[in-house]
C-alpha cells in the first residue's frame, strides 16, 4: 500500500503538476460541466422546493384542509356544518389564501392570507413586531396588513406606511400594521407575506361569501377518518386533502419542464467526459515507455490500473470541487431564470434564495467523478493491456487504432442503426427517455467513426491544404494523419459541443418561428382585455359587467369574452377553457391538426356534447378525434366528444375547449379571464382601448394589450424562457474548445522530435508555428463540419421526438442558417486562437535531446 | 549449446516470429548459462540479441521453444507470474537508460523497492550505499534531465540490481555513451559478476565489450553460430 501510495505521488501526481496547461484545461472543462449540472439542479430544487416550503409553512399544524374543486368555491357558510368536528378533538379555521401584485417599477407578487386572529395562532404563530399581538386591534381595520419583512425591507416600508395591492380585478390601498419576521411561518413565500383578518380580506379580494379553504387540525390517527366523513357529507365540487397535495400537483405540472432542463445541464458535462478521454489517453500514450519501462520492472497490470484510475479521479476530484463552488455562483442567476419560467408558464414564483439541497451537491460530485471514472476506462484499458515490448515501440498505439479503425466504424454505424431504433419508442410515463437514448447513441457512434472520418478527410483535404499552404501544410495534415487515435477524440469532443449548440439552435429557432407564425395566424383580436392582476393569480375576474360595457363601446364589432381555469383530467394538470364558439367560427384562426372541417367541428361544439382539444392535450393523454372524455365539474362530469385537436402553444399542460354556455351550466358564476375585443375599423384600436378604461372606471385594474403587444410579450416570455439553454450551450462549446487547446498541447509534445529535426534542416520557428496553427484550423473545420451534420441530425431528434413526447408540440422545422454560417465562422476563428499558445510552446521546446532517440 | 546440469539458464530450442508472415527473429536459439557468468551475445543490428534478452525477461514471448530459469519454464508462465519473476529475479538495463524522467535518480533506482513493498528506511539505507558504491551519492537526488548520459546509465545500472536479482540482462548498456563513461558501466557490471555472482548476459555489438564477458555467444540471423 506504501508503494502504490509512493508511486501515486510520484508516477501521478507530479506528472499532472508538471503538465499543469494540460491538467488545468481538462479540470476547468470537468469543473465546467459539473457547475452547469449543479446550478440547473438547484435551480429545479429551489423551483419547487421553495414552493413545497411555503406551502408546509402556510400549512402550519394543519394536517387536513376543505377546498373546492377548480371552478367552485367554498362558502363560510359551510363552517356551520363543521361544528361537529370539536367534538372529535379537531380544530378547525378559515383561511384566505390568494396572490397579489404590489405595482411598481419592480412589481412584486405577495402571498395574502386572510385569516382569523383569534383562531389562527394555534395553526401558524407569525411573531409580528410592532403589533400587541390580537390586543391591538389595528389589524381589523379595513385594509390593514402585517408584511413579511423581506418584502418590507425591499419596499422600504414601515409600520404606519401604505402600499398599493391588485387583488383580483382591483386595486386596494393596504395599511402596514406590524411586520411579520423572517422566522417560521413568517419565511414562507422567501418572505414576501401579507397577512390580513379574514373579513377585511375577504372584502379586498371581492370573495365574500367565499374562503380559500379550511384547515384543520386532526389528530393523526384518525387523519383517514375524519376525511372520509367529511367527504361523504361535502358537496362533490368540495375536496377535503391533505395541505402537501398542492406541492405534488405543481410538481406534476413543472415535471416535463424540469426534465428536459436536467438533461439539457449534462451536455457540458457530457463534453467535459470527450474532454477526460481526451486528456486520459494522450497521457496514456505520451507515458507508454514509462508503462513499458514499469512492467519491465515488475509492475503488474492491476498496479498501471490502479495509477491511471488514481489520475482520472485525481482530476475528476479537484474538476468537481471547483464545480461544485462554481456551481453554486452560477446557481443564483439560474434559479432567477428557472423561477422567472416558471412564473410565466406555470405557477407563481415569489423571489427565491438558493435552495441548497446536499443531496443535489452530493449527486453533482459524484457525477463529475463517475464522469471521470468512466471517461478514463477506455485509456486505462489501453495501458493495461499493452505488452511491454509493444509499450516501448512507438508508433504501436497509432497503429492498433488505424487497424481498429474500419471495426470502430462499424460499432459506430451499429450505434447509429440502434439510435434510429430508439428513435421511434414511445415515451416512458410522459419523458422522452428513448429520444435522449437516442441522442446519445447517435452522438457515440459517430464518434466511433471519426477515426474513419478524419483518415477520409486527410486524404482529400492533403492536397488542397499543400497547395494552399505549401509545406507546412503537408507537414500539418501529415502530423494529424499519424496521431488518429488522439485526434479523432479531440474532433469528436469539439463535434460534440458544435452539435449540441447547433441542434439546440434549430430547435429553439424552429420553435420560435412556429409560435410566430401560430401567433399571428391565430391572434387575430385588436386588443386583449384581463384583469392585472392576473399575472399573479388565476382568480383574476373579469365581471360580465365589464364585458357588456366593452361590447356596447362604439367601433367594437365583436367580443369574445374567454374564461379558462386550471383543472385536472385523470390525476394531470390541465386547463378548461370556454369560449364564444360564435365568434371564434366567425373570427377564430384555429388550426387544425388533421385539417378538420372547421365547420363540421363548430357545428358540433355548438350541439353542446363536443369539444375542441389542444395538440399537446391531446398527445399527453392519448386522446384522438371522435373520442369521449370526461371532464369532472362542480355540478355534474361533463361526457363529451372531442371534435377536432388544433395547433396550440400557450401551455404544454393543454387545453379543453367548450362554448360559454355549456361552461355556464357547470360553473354557475360568471367570469371571464380574458375579453378578445374585434374592432370595426382597426384604426380605432386606441381610442377603443381609451373607452374601455373609461367604461370599467378607476376601480378596475385593467391590462390591456393591443394584437401586436400581445405577440412580442408572447415572443418575450419565450425567449427567457430558453434564455438558461442558449447559456448552457454556450458553456459546452467553451468546453469543447478547451479539448481542442488541450489536444494541441498534447500534439506539439508528441510532435517536438519531428520539429527539432525541422529546425535542423533549416525550419524558422514562424514557420513551425504555422503548423502547429494549420492543425488547429484544420482541427476546428473538420470539428465544425461534423459537428452541423450531426446537429442537424439530432435537431430532427429533438424537434419530432424529444420536444413532442415531452410537452406534445408540433415544431415546424426552420434551420437558421446564418446563425449557422456565423458561429461556424466563430468556432473556426477560437479553434485557431487556441492553437496559438500552444504553437509558442512548441517552438520555446525544441531541443537536441528530442533528436537523441532513434 | 550443450546443456549442463549447473545451467542458471537454460534456452532451449526457441525460436520466435513476428506475425504470419512476418520476421523470424529467432530461429532454434540454444544456450546454457551457467550462474555466475558473464555471457556477451555478439552479432550485427536485427540479428535477435535484443529479441532473446527480451524472451528471458519475459517481455516477449517465444513462439516455441522454452527458457528455463532456475529449474522453472518461464514460457509457460502467465503473465503475473512473469511480471514477479521480472520484480524478484531479473534486472534490466536498456541502451537508451530508460529512467523516468518524472523521478529523481534515487527514486527511479527505488522503483523495484516500491514494486516489491519493502519499507522505507531500509529502502534508504540500501539506495544510499549503491550510490556511494558508484560515487554518485550528490546527485541521487537530482532528475533524469540533470545527469550526464554516463551518470544516468549508471544510475540505471543501480536500479537494476537494488532487488538482488538473480540475472541481470543488458541490452546494449555502452551503446549510447562515450568510450570512458562505457568503459566505467562494463567493470561496473564485470564487478557485479565476480563478486557478487550475478549472471549477467549482454548484447553487445562492440568488441571492446564483450572482452568483458567471460562467454561470447556470436548471432546471426537469428540464431547462435558459434560461443
Amino acid at each position: 500500500m506504501h508503494g502504490l501510495y509512493t508511486l501515486a505521488i510520484r508516477f501521478v501526481v507530479r506528472d499532472l503538476m508538471r503538465n499543469w496547461i494540460r491538467t488545468g484545461l481538462t479540470v476547468v472543462g470537468i469543473a465546467l460541466g459539473v457547475a452547469v449540472m449543479l446550478a440547473i439542479n438547484l435551480a429545479n430544487g429551489t423551483a419547487l422546493s421553495r414552493f413545497r416550503e411555503s406551502i408546509d409553512l402556510v400549512a402550519g399544524k394543519s394536517n387536513l384542509e376543505i377546498h373546492a374543486l377548480a371552478g367552485s368555491e367554498v362558502n363560510q357558510n359551510l363552517l356551520r356544518n363543521l361544528q361537529w368536528l370539536w367534538g372529535e378533538d379537531v380544530k378547525f379555521t378559515a383561511v384566505i389564501d390568494e396572490s397579489a401584485v404590489v405595482p411598481g417599477l419592480h412589481p412584486e407578487i405577495v402571498q395574502v392570507l386572510g385569516v382569523d386572529m383569534f383562531a389562527d395562532p394555534a395553526f401558524r404563530p407569525f411573531n409580528v413586531a410592532g403589533a400587541n399581538g390580537v390586543t391591538d386591534f389595528g389589524i381589523f381595520k379595513a385594509n390593514a396588513a402585517y408584511i413579511g419583512s423581506k418584502f418590507a425591507e425591499r419596499q422600504s416600508l414601515k409600520v404606519g406606511d401604505s402600499f398599493k395591492a391588485l387583488m383580483n380585478d382591483r386595486a386596494a390601498e393596504l395599511k402596514v400594521a406590524g411586520i411579520i419576521s423572517y422566522s417560521g411561518p413568517g419565511k414562507a413565500f422567501g418572505g414576501n407575506l401579507v397577512v390580513m383578518d379574514i373579513g377585511p380580506a375577504q372584502q379586498a379580494f371581492n370573495m365574500a361569501p367565499h374562503i380559500s379553504r379550511v384547515d384543520m387540525i386532526v389528530p393523526e390517527s384518525r387523519v383517514a377518518e375524519v376525511q372520509r366523513r367529511l367527504q361523504e357529507m361535502l358537496p362533490r365540487s368540495i375536496a377535503v386533502s391533505r395541505p402537501q397535495r398542492r406541492g405534488e400537483q405543481v410538481q406534476k405540472m413543472i415535471a416535463s419542464f424540469q426534465y428536459n432542463l436536467g438533461a439539457l445541464s449534462l451536455i457540458a458535462l457530457l463534453v467535459g467526459m470527450f474532454l477526460i478521454y481526451n486528456t486520459m489517453s494522450m497521457t496514456v500514450i505520451r507515458k507508454r515507455s514509462e508503462i513499458g519501462i514499469l512492467r519491465a520492472l515488475g509492475a503488474s497490470r492491476s498496479l498501471i490500473f490502479a495509477l491511471f484510475t488514481m489520475q482520472a479521479l485525481f482530476i475528476g476530484a479537484i474538476g468537481s470541487l471547483l464545480g461544485l463552488l462554481a456551481g453554486y455562483w452560477f446557481s443564483r442567476g439560474a434559479v432567477k431564470a428557472v423561477g422567472a419560467t416558471v412564473q410565466s408558464l406555470y405557477v407563481d414564483q415569489p423571489p427565491a434564495d438558493v435552495f441548497v439541497d446536499p443531496t443535489i451537491l452530493l449527486l453533482a460530485f459524484l457525477a463529475g467523478m463517475g464522469i471521470s471514472l468512466v471517461a478514463a476506462l477506455g485509456p486505462v484499458w489501453e495501458a493495461i493491456s499493452v505488452s511491454p515490448a509493444e509499450a516501448s515501440r512507438r508508433a504501436s498505439y497509432e497503429l492498433r487504432v488505424v487497424r481498429g479503425a474500419g471495426a470502430l466504424a462499424i460499432f459506430g454505424l451499429a450505434l447509429l442503426v440502434m439510435a434510429w431504433g430508439a428513435a421511434q419508442a414511445p415515451a416512458l410515463n410522459g419523458f422522452p427517455v428513448f429520444g435522449y437514448l437516442s441522442a446519445a447513441l447517435i452522438i457515440f457512434g459517430v464518434a466511433l467513426m471519426m477515426p474513419v472520418i478524419l483518415h477520409n478527410s486527410m486524404t482529400v483535404l492533403k492536397n488542397l491544404v499543400t497547395e494552399i499552404f505549401g509545406s507546412e501544410g503537408k507537414l500539418a495534415v501529415l502530423g494529424l494523419s499519424s496521431t488518429l487515435g488522439r485526434t479523432s477524440v479531440t474532433v469528436a469532443s469539439l463535434m460534440l459541443g458544435i452539435a449540441m449548440m447547433i441542434s439546440l439552435a434549430i430547435m429553439i429557432g424552429s420553435f420560435r418561428q412556429t409560435v410566430i407564425v401560430w401567433v399571428n395566424q391565430t391572434l387575430k383580436a385588436d386588443l386583449y382585455v384581463s384583469p392585472e392582476s392576473r399575472v399573479a393569480s388565476n382568480r383574476g375576474r373579469l365581471s360580465q359587467a365589464i364585458v357588456e360595457k366593452i361590447a356596447a363601446i362604439p367601433g367594437v364589432a365583436d367580443v369574445d369574452a374567454f374564461v379558462e381555469l386550471p383543472i385536472e383530467f385523470k390525476g394531470n394538470p390541465t386547463n378548461l377553457g370556454a369560449g364564444d364558439v360564435d365568434v371564434l367560427a366567425r373570427r377564430g384562426r384555429l388550426i387544425f391538426v388533421g385539417n378538420e372541417d372547421r365547420d363540421r367541428v363548430f357545428e358540433q361544439l355548438r350541439s353542446g356534447n363536443a369539444c375542441v382539444v389542444t395538440e399537446s392535450f391531446a398527445l399527453r393523454n392519448n386522446v384522438r378525434v371522435g373520442d369521449t372524455i370526461p371532464i369532472v365539474t362542480p355540478q355534474r362530469t361533463l361526457k363529451l366528444q372531442v371534435a377536432g385537436i388544433y395547433y396550440d402553444y400557450a401551455s404544454d399542460l393543454g387545453y379543453i375547449i367548450i362554448p360559454r354556455s355549456l361552461f355556464a351550466q357547470v360553473f354557475p358564476d360568471y367570469y371571464s379571464t380574458t375579453v378578445a375585443v374585434y374592432a370595426a375599423n382597426s384604426s380605432d384600436t386606441d381610442a377603443i382601448r381609451q373607452a374601455i378604461f373609461l367604461a370599467a372606471g378607476p376601480e378596475s385594474r385593467l391590462n390591456i394589450r393591443s394584437n401586436r403587444e400581445l405577440r412580442t410579450e408572447v415572443l418575450r416570455i419565450f425567449d427567457n424562457t430558453f434564455s438558461i439553454t442558449y447559456a448552457l450551450h454556450t458553456i459546452a462549446i467553451l468546453v469543447a474548445i478547451l479539448g481542442v487547446m488541450n489536444a494541441l498541447f498534447a500534439l506539439t509534445y508528441e510532435m517536438r522530435r519531428e520539429f527539432a529535426i525541422l529546425t535542423y534542416v533549416g525550419a524558422l520557428s514562424s514557420q513551425i508555428r504555422k503548423i502547429v496553427l494549420i492543425q488547429a484550423g484544420l482541427l476546428g473545420i473538420i470539428g465544425n463540419i461534423s459537428g452541423v451534420i450531426v446537429g442537424c441530425v439530432l435537431s430532427l431528434l429533438l424537434i419530432n421526438v424529444i420536444n413532442k413526447q415531452s410537452f406534445g408540440w408540433t415544431v415546424q422545422l426552420s434551420i437558421p442558417f446564418d446563425f449557422i454560417i456565423e458561429s461556424s465562422g466563430l468556432i473556426l476563428l477560437f479553434a485557431l486562437l487556441s492553437g496559438i499558445l500552444p504553437a509558442h510552446v512548441a517552438v520555446r521546446n525544441i531541443s537536441p535531446e528530442a533528436v537523441r532517440y532513434e | 549449446m550443450q546443456l549442463t546440469s549447473q545451467a542458471h539458464v537454460r534456452i532451449a530450442n526457441v525460436s520466435k516470429k513476428y506475425g504470419d508472415h512476418g520476421v523470424e527473429a529467432l530461429k532454434g536459439v540454444s544456450l546454457d548459462i551457467p550462474k555466475g557468468t558473464f555471457v556477451a551475445l555478439m552479432g550485427p543490428s536485427g540479428c535477435g540479441k535484443s529479441t532473446l534478452l527480451n524472451c528471458i525477461a519475459g517481455i516477449d514471448r517465444p513462439t516455441s521453444g522454452s527458457i528455463i530459469l532456475d529449474e522453472t519454464d518461464i514460457t509457460i508462465m502467465d503473465d503475473q507470474q512473469m511480471t514477479l519473476l521480472r520484480r524478484q529475479k531479473i534486472g534490466f538495463v536498456f541502451q537508451f537508460f530508460n529512467l523516468l524522467s518524472t523521478l529523481t535518480a534515487r527514486e527511479n533506482v527505488e522503483l523495484p523497492l516500491d514494486l516489491a513493498g519493502g519499507s522505507s528506511l531500509n529502502k534508504r539505507h540500501a539506495v544510499d550505499a549503491l550510490f556511494k558504491e558508484v560515487g554518485l551519492l550528490d546527485r541521487a537526488d537530482f532528475y533524469p534531465s540533470q545527469l550526464s548520459g554516463g551518470e544516468m546509465q549508471r544510475v540505471a545500472v543501480l536500479r537494476a540490481i537494488v532487488h538482488g536479482p538473480q540475472i541481470i540482462l543488458a541490452d546494449e548498456p555502452t551503446g549510447n555513451l562515450d568510450t570512458q563513461n562505457g568503459l566505467q558501466i562494463l567493470r561496473m557490471l564485470k564487478a557485479l559478476s565476480n563478486e557478487k555472482g550475478e549472471t549477467i548476459l549482454m548484447a553487445t555489438h562492440s568488441l571492446e565489450a564483450a572482452e568483458f564477458a567471460d562467454l561470447v555467444v556470436h548471432m546471426k540471423d537469428g540464431a547462435i553460430v558459434e560461443g
